[in-house]
């Protein structure tokens, strides 16, 4: 693993810039994590976060085209770096090692 | 959908909010971001919740991560920089050694004055701040007749009882007594046949056992809740417990008071820290109060409840004053409530426990200070603006090859850094060396405390935050001037920086030229006044005269005893005169303790000063008797004051203030001394007993034994003055075995009270020196500046045919005005301050008008000495050196 480590909300909203594509941009992923996970998550705390693994270099960024629900305004495309992928295979990797450590629970019956 | 896009208005508020404080390149994406949340919250939620949604969303964009984002991230480049800027700023340090050497010395002395004087002054200020804020000293001032009679620290010593009782408010009333009013207090330590003595006379305070807790005294050795608690007990402080008992153990032993009220054995119960010299109060020794069967008055300081308003409190006490006065007395009084902090600087009742300090000066002198060291500030900007010829191609060079103005102006703040730091660590330096020196030069003897301890006092913080903007200023100034320079002219060799008519360096020079005149004028008129006064005639002869200080061990053979001793110090070659009395040139006098002098019984009564003198103080002091005779052994009272009609003389002023023509229709005539009426037998020339500040008092003499004795020594006998100590001694020693024997010079009692005076002059006299070493600095480097911006000028003149002298004067002239204009700026503030100085004494001599040109005078010999070399260097140089180039 490298030096670097994500926060779990990092790691949360690199995952969806990559499973997102194309439409991965600051509300999308908001209103994506709101509905899949059931978690309330503020916009402005996701625009941080793209910001900072921008700066990171694990996503990068372009402007995209302006839809009418948006007024107009453009929205800004975040897509995932080969160094933002390996960051999240990495730590999928690690997780993976740990929780075969964890023993099994049995269904105990009767 | 249409509608939706639609933003409602006050969403549109949120927005334009959020367009404040957002940076523009994220702006559109996130604004787009919120409308798309909106528009959905509008779907799920309703309008009205969206919009709330909105608001709340645009405040949590609020964040650093947002706000600042892209805006710091030219740290980074100018951290790299630092370095660089450091190394740079001590490479021309060391290229240009006699610039950096002037302005490091500029800076380094100011800014040594003016820590130096920040210390004293910080000292002076601290007076009394360890005690807690709520103890207040009640003072009283007595009206008679509705006419101010007296102020006074002292109260009666029953009121403090009664205030406890009577006011809830007042939470603690503690009272000392100080045995400075005693004639005589000794106190004495025997083991075996060694007898350890000294008087005591100040520092010697009986109190209450509530002084320990109220001024929170630590004790060393000893029970500090008990200590006080029972009769005779004393505690002494760690320094007087080590005079009287050395290495052994103080507690237990017995110590023998020897006062003009009370002899008594007292037991030491312990031992207190020394008591703090930034007070206001001497406390050395404490004896317990109720040990004096009838305390008269004490210095009674209370402690109010927090929260007490204190003038509603003052108007009680006012009116319980006015019950405690006999309604038949003529006498009213007020209460006079002093906070203990400010006492020290602020009180003007009279009666004080030691010499008080004075608020004025000390905020002057700091005024001084920080005018020096603003001079010294100035004539940095001025001696950098003055290189910045020299510094112009390597910000050209820095500027093509890519610096920002930001990291120029970022470079030459460094080295003002650089500069100022170096300075301040000399300063200290020199601080360290210098300040046992300083103090004892201004004649302070006491420790002061010391700007190296780490205190973040209010005052320590104000001064830091001062010298910060200082520096920061001084350097913003020059640096801004130095980075607005365009490369490519600089490159090209055309540097010319606009210099106009009112250039911030000539109003800094008028600045400094101002302050060095006004500084200049002031100790000018300083030494004038002070020569002045000494060269008045005081109208007394205090040359060649010792006074003793009576035994305080006294029993009924005392007047046989003294008059032994006189008459075995007569029979020695080096006494011309001897004479008791109770207070000497130099002191305070006392106005009596029966009341004011009046011309009927219970008329309208005056305040005189009174003095005890016996038949030889009139020859002693080689006064004059204007009319009547002197006092003889007869004229001594009986058993009690006023027995008979008592006999006395009065000074010339006394008899002018009873209305008595000429000083012979005085002699027969009765006054009343309070109740008991006394006859003028003699009518004294006057003189002047105190300070020649103060106007000379109207003096009331009797006839009595007092407890200083004056020697006057014969001429010549001053140049053997150990050899007559030692035969005064050896006489005191045969009549007054167990006395201490305490002496000191009549000349320099009574220049003590110029000492304060004194002190300030010295430290004028610094400060002038130092501004005109700075101004002149100024000047030298504005001179410099300018004459190098006018180098071919002169050239050129000079091939044209201008002669030395003409150059010489076109180069002077402007120095020339600037005086001028600083003369009449500077002048009338002179004056005024001169005026308000002079004031405050009673003898004063006359400014003279001609006295007005002197420093001016004074100041454009020294600029014109400074600029004349720079002006001659340049008119002198073949204009050929300066005009090849072209």
């Amino acid at each position: 693993m490298s030096k670097e480590f994500l926060g779990e909300f990092e790691e949360l909203v690199l995952t969806m810039v990559a499973a997102l594509q194309e439409d991965a941009y600051g509300a999308a992923i908001a209103e994506e994590i709101e509905t899949r996970l059931k978690r309330d998550v503020n916009l402005s705390a996701v625009h941080v976060t793209l910001y900072r693994l921008e700066d990171k270099g694990y996503i990068k960024s372009s402007l995209g085209g302006a839809t009418n629900e948006r007024g107009g305004r453009r929205k800004r495309i975040f897509t995932i770096t080969s160094a933002g992928m390996s960051m999240l295979k990495a730590m999928k990797d690690a997780r993976l090692d740990l929780w075969k450590l964890v023993p099994q629970l049995k269904m105990i019956t009767g | 959908m249409k509608e939706e896009t639609k933003t409602p208005a006050h969403a549109k508020a949120a927005l334009r909010l959020l367009s404040w404080f957002c940076p523009a390149q994220l702006y559109e994406e996130i604004e787009g971001d919120l409308i798309q949340k909106f528009n959905k919250d509008v779907k799920t939620t309703g309008v009205r919740r969206a919009k709330r949604r909105l608001i709340w969303n645009v405040l949590r964009f609020f964040r650093p991560g947002i706000v600042l984002r892209n805006s710091i991230h030219i740290n980074l480049i100018d951290r790299l920089m630092l370095g660089n800027n450091l190394l740079v700023a001590f490479r021309h340090i060391r290229k240009d050694k006699s610039f950096s050497g002037i302005t490091i010395f500029g800076l380094t002395i100011s800014m040594t004055a003016c820590l130096l004087i920040f210390q004293y002054a910080f000292f002076e200020l601290s007076h009394d701040s360890q005690f807690q804020k709520t103890i207040y000293r009640l003072g009283i001032t007595t009206y008679e007749s509705g006419l101010e009679h007296y102020k006074s620290a002292i109260i009666p010593a029953q009121v403090a009882p009664v205030l406890k009782e009577k006011f809830p408010e007042i939470m603690e009333a503690t009272r000392l007594v100080s045995t400075s009013g005693w004639f005589n207090c000794t106190l004495a330590y025997s083991e075996g046949d060694e007898v350890t003595i000294f008087n005591e006379n100040s520092g010697f305070y009986f109190v209450d056992p509530s002084f320990v807790s109220q001024f929170e005294i630590s004790f060393l050795q000893g029970d500090h809740a008990k200590a006080l608690q029972k009769p005779y007990s004393m505690v002494l402080s760690a320094t007087a417990a080590k005079k009287y008992f050395g290495n052994s153990d103080p507690l237990g032993k017995i110590v023998k008071l020897r006062g003009s009220f009370q002899t008594h054995d007292y037991t030491v119960t312990g031992v207190m820290n020394d008591f703090p010299t930034n007070s206001h109060l001497d406390v050395n020794i404490v004896a317990s109060l109720n040990s004096l069967a009838d305390p008269v008055d004490s210095y009674t300081y209370i402690q109010i409840a927090p929260e007490t308003d204190l003038r509603s409190l003052i108007q009680k006490l006012d009116t319980l004053a006015a019950t405690m006065i006999p309604a038949m007395s003529r006498v009213e009084a007020k209460v006079e409530c002093e906070p203990i902090s400010s006492i020290y600087l602020r009180s003007n009742l009279q009666d004080q426990p030691k010499a008080t300090g004075n608020a004025l000066s000390i905020y002057f002198l700091m005024l001084v200070a920080i005018i020096v060291l603003v001079m010294a500030w100035i004539n940095y900007i001025n001696l950098f603006t003055s290189r910045s010829v020299a510094r112009a191609k390597e910000v050209g060079v820095r500027k093509i090859t890519g610096a920002t103005r930001f990291q120029i102006t970022f470079q030459f703040l460094t080295e003002t850094f650089v500069y100022n730091f170096i300075s301040i660590i000399l300063a200290f330096l020199l601080i360290s060396l210098l300040s046992a020196r300083f103090y004892e030069w201004i004649g302070l003897s006491a420790k002061y405390y010391s700007l190296f301890t780490i205190d973040l006092s209010e005052n320590t913080i104000i001064l830091c935050a001062l010298v910060g903007v200082g520096i920061l200023i001084s350097g913003v100034f020059p640096a801004h001037l130095i980075s607005s320079l365009a490369p490519n002219r600089v490159l090209k060799g055309k540097l010319t920086i606009r210099t106009s008519r009112f250039s911030f360096r000539k109003v800094a020079v008028v600045f400094q030229f101002s302050c060095a005149i006004i500084l200049t004028m002031l100790v000018i008129v300083f030494q004038q006044q002070f020569k002045f006064m000494k060269d008045q005639v005081l109208g007394i002869d205090i040359k060649r005269s010792i006074v003793l200080k009576a035994p305080a061990n006294v029993d009924s053979t005392y007047l046989l005893k003294l008059s032994g001793f006189k008459q075995q110090l007569q029979s020695l070659a080096v006494i011309h005169s001897i004479t008791t009395s109770t207070d000497v040139p130099g002191n305070v006098m006392g106005t009596g303790w029966n009341g004011g002098i009046s011309k009927v019984l219970n008329g309208p009564s005056m305040s005189f000063g009174i003095n005890l003198i016996d038949p030889d103080f009139i020859q002693a002091y080689q006064l004059k008797l204007l009319a009547g005779r002197n006092f003889t052994e007869k004229d001594f009272p009986g058993e009690h004051f006023g027995d008979k009609q008592e006999p006395v003389i009065i000074n010339r002023r006394a008899a002018e203030l009873l209305s008595y023509a000429k000083p012979e229709d005085a002699i027969g005539g009765t006054v009343f001394w309070g109740d008991n009426p006394c006859l003028i037998v003699g009518v004294l020339e006057e003189f002047h007993q105190e300070s020649l500040k103060k106007a000379i008092q109207p003096m009331f003499y009797t006839a009595n034994m007092g407890p200083s004795m004056t020697l006057k020594l014969t001429q010549g006998a001053d140049k053997k003055i150990s050899l007559t100590i030692s035969q005064i001694r050896e006489a005191w020693d045969t009549y007054f075995p167990d006395n201490a024997f305490d002496y000191f010079f009549l000349e320099d009692n009574f220049n003590k009270q110029y000492a304060d005076d004194e002190r300030m002059t010295r430290l004028f006299n610094l400060f002038c020196l130092l501004a005109l070493v700075i101004s002149c600095l100024g000047i030298f480097a504005l001179s410099l500046f300018s004459i190098s911006q006018q180098v071919k000028e002169i050239s050129i003149r000079k091939v044209l045919g201008a002669s030395v002298f003409n150059l010489f004067r076109l180069l002077t002239k402007e120095y020339f005005i600037l005086i001028g204009i600083s003369s009449v700026v500077s002048l009338p503030i002179a004056w005024w301050i001169t005026r308000q100085w002079l004031n405050s004494f009673a003898l004063k001599m006359e400014l003279s008008n001609g006295l007005l040109f002197i420093p001016v005078i004074f100041i454009l010999m020294i600029a014109l000495f400074t600029v004349s070399g720079h002006a001659l260097k340049a008119s002198l140089k073949n204009p050929v050196d300066n005009l090849k180039h072209e």
